[in-house]
């Protein structure tokens, strides 16, 4: 765990609540549980990166949300993020910095954790960030006045969202995939800036690394990753479309392939 | 602006300001009655710095990095649209003031004077063609002072492609379809469709009786009205009545349509047009203005054509407008009528106004001939049709219009305009960026072809 700090809102799991968020993953979401619609977003939410941080034996997923202030006049908010595949982290936490809109903020720069909840299923009073809303997941309890102060310097608030997943086994092409949380399925969909996958061993961490939106109404085309080379491809191939250039649909997901020895 | 320190999102909000005030400042000059002789203040004098050579320039030369090259190529087109909007303010104006200048005469049973753009509504609006004539000939007289002002246009709009090293205008050569290409389609459009034009002139009678430039040229607005057709639509066409049939995909989108006044059934499927255009354009992603949109607006001209075409269908003139099935079918070839005779307008109009295919009047005298099967009065050369920069897009929206349309039939079935699905699939659209890249690559000619067979199983 090197590269992650668990905050106090998630312990790490023990075999028997491995046990319960299992069957919340899979045989909740496999039951067509009919929830109340999300509360409407009081502003347009967007994703500037997606960053893959992929070490020997683990994988950390991260999030950066923008959530700009918009219509907010005050009020603690509720955040439903769903798990992503092959299935629910090992840990998970969120952080909120605010400041520059435009850019990412520093690795020196202040952060408050954020209280994460695990939910079967998104509350009726959380909004829906990341994820259909009827798959297990977290809540993260971001108060009124920590909101206040991350939309104080810019207008723009923004969430680092964790999770540290096992390491995918490799499929037959010797492949690791990994499905990212993307959509806010009967939401609106959020714009995606950034993909990044990154190696945190010093020496070929990973060989190469492709992504593209998965779901029913997904573009075909490959999206633009940073930090690698992209695998080779046919000639005929399209090439690799810049995330911000691709048209996002409610049900995308980004599913993440990538070639490590 | 240096080279080494351009904050592209930042530039990004200014060029929405700025393209937000040139769209305010049309729409202003639109609504002024009479004459336009107070001076008018430049909108985009607050913008200079995102509207002149230097800032095009000082962006081109920039090294964006990965992340921010998407942004760089969105806000190119923009700062060369509004460099020319901005070099071209002036005759903006100076067509106004003169297309609203009491100048000529009516002769109606009381004679008065009037203007060439009263002269035009005067066409439209006209009950019957002998009226329609008479407008004609007002709108002919008065044509030729507008020519030398749109001539002088098009020199400052080539002028400014040219300094900025484009060789062509903001809204041309700008799509996936080459100049080249969209004059190759034209030219298909109006030669595959003639011999279905010239069976349909036959069936008019207000055709066959007209022989003179203006009475074939009247006949054509006529049909092209749809004046037949006056079942189902007239009470619906409001604001109101399109967002609650279409209410999900107006959820949450911005719309300011302008709505026609009702003519003819033309008037109707002039308002969906309308309507799909403020569907694409109004969306909301949260993606930077100029990657959201662009200057040319392709993709919202092509869903404003599957929208238009909407009461073609009949099934949607049966489920959505209530009407049987046998004035649906009458109704139906009515429309799809004028929507040839506006297919092949856009084509012509292309045609006739593009800077880059450079129309002399030998080609305006062929074009004209052949859309309006005969001539028309050559007083109108030079200012008739007038230029208004989106005759590129329209061209290349229409290509792909039906390809668009077959796509959301085979997505979610014939009634794809009632189906939930529809309306999430088109947000996502409206929310993303406003270029698409096609899987494959466009085929100008093939595309104008399919659209004339289609046009000939519906008419033929």
């Amino acid at each position: 765990m090197s590269a992650f700090h668990a905050s106090k809102g998630v312990r790490r799991p023990t075999v028997a609540s491995a046990l319960v968020v299992f069957p919340l993953a899979f045989g909740v979401a496999g039951s067509r549980v009919r929830l109340p619609p999300p509360p409407a977003w009081f502003a347009l939410v967007t994703l500037p990166r997606v960053r893959l941080e992929v070490d020997r034996d683990h994988v950390v997923v991260m999030h950066d949300v923008n959530v700009p202030r918009g219509q907010w006049r005050g009020g603690d908010l509720e955040l439903f993020v769903a798990f992503g595949a092959p299935g629910p982290p090992r840990a998970m936490d969120a952080r909120l910095f605010g400041g520059d809109a435009n850019g990412d903020p520093p690795a020196d720069a202040a952060s408050e954790a954020i209280v994460l909840e695990k939910t079967p299923r998104r509350p009726s009073t959380a909004y829906l960030l990341l994820g259909p809303p009827n798959m297990a997941g977290a809540v993260l309890h971001l108060g009124q006045a920590a909101f206040r102060r991350a939309v104080a310097p810019s207008g723009v608030a923004r969430i680092r969202v964790r999770a540290l997943y096992d390491l995918p086994s490799k499929d037959a092409r010797e492949r690791r995939e990994i499905v990212v949380r993307l959509g806010t399925l009967g939401g609106e969909a959020l714009a995606l800036e950034r993909i990044e996958v990154v190696s945190l061993e010093s020496v070929q961490g990973i060989l190469a690394a492709d992504a593209r939106l998965c779901g029913p109404d997904a573009d075909p085309y490959p999206l633009a990753v940073s930090g690698v080379p992209e695998p080779s491809r046919a000639t005929q191939a399209p090439a690799p479309l810049a995330p911000i250039l691709s048209v996002r649909h409610s049900s995308d997901d980004l599913c993440v392939r990538f070639w490590s020895p | 602006m240096s080279s080494s320190t351009i904050d592209l999102l930042r530039l990004d909000r200014d060029v929405a300001r700025a393209s937000e005030a040139i769209a305010h400042f049309r729409t202003e000059l639109r609504r002024v009655e009479g004459d336009v002789a107070r001076p008018i203040a430049d909108p985009l004098a607050p913008f200079q710095h995102v509207a002149g050579r230097t800032a095009y320039e000082a962006l081109a030369a920039y090294h964006a990095g990965l992340a921010e090259e998407p942004i760089k190529a969105a806000l190119l087109p923009w700062i060369h649209a509004l460099v020319e909007a901005r070099v071209g303010l002036e005759f903006e104006v100076s067509w106004v003031r003169e297309t609203r200048a009491l100048a000529g005469r009516v002769l109606l049973e009381a004679p008065r004077q009037t203007s060439y753009d009263e002269a035009w509504r005067g066409i439209v609006y006209a009950p019957d063609l002998r009226l329609r004539v008479v407008w004609l000939e007002a709108a002919a007289e008065l044509a030729p002072r507008l020519a030398p002002i749109a001539r002088e246009a098009k020199e400052r709009r080539v002028e400014v492609g040219k300094r900025l090293g484009l060789g062509h205008s903001a809204t041309e050569g700008v799509g996936e379809i080459s100049s080249v290409g969209l004059r190759e389609a034209a030219r298909t459009l109006l030669a595959q469709t003639a011999d279905l034009r010239a069976a349909m002139r036959r069936e008019s009678a207000a055709h066959s009786s007209a022989d003179t430039p203006h009475a074939r040229l009247g006949a054509w607005v006529g049909e092209a009205l749809s004046t037949d057709a006056p079942e189902g639509w007239p009470a619906r066409l409001t604001q109101r009545w399109l967002e609650e049939t279409f209410v999900e995909m107006s959820r949450g989108a911005h719309f300011a349509i302008e709505l026609p006044r009702a003519v003819g059934a033309a008037s109707f499927a002039r308002a969906l047009y309308r309507f799909g255009f403020s569907v694409r354009e109004g969306g909301r992603g949260g993606l930077p203005f100029s990657v959201a949109h662009c200057p040319d607006q392709i993709d919202a001209h092509r869903i404003g054509f599957v929208f238009g075409a909407l009461p073609l269908d009949r099934t949607f003139l049966r489920r959505v407008l209530g009407v049987g099935e046998r004035i649906a079918a009458r109704q139906a070839r009515s429309l799809a009528r004028t929507a040839l005779l506006e297919a092949v307008w856009v084509a012509a109009r292309w045609l006739l106004t593009s800077d880059s295919s450079n129309p002399t009047s030998m080609d305006w005298e062929e074009v004209t001939c052949d859309v309006f099967q005969g001539s028309i009065d050559a007083r109108f050369a030079g200012s008739w049709p007038s230029r208004r920069g989106d005759e590129g897009p329209r061209l290349e929206a229409l290509l792909g219009a039906l390809p668009l349309a077959n796509d959301l039939v085979l997505r979610f079935d014939q009634d794809w305009f009632r189906n939930p699905a529809t309306a999430a699939w088109m947000r996502a659209r409206a929310g993303g960026p406003a270029r698409i890249p096609s899987q494959d690559p466009l085929d100008a000619v093939a595309l104008a072809s399919s659209l004339c067979r289609s046009f000939e199983q519906v008419l033929g």
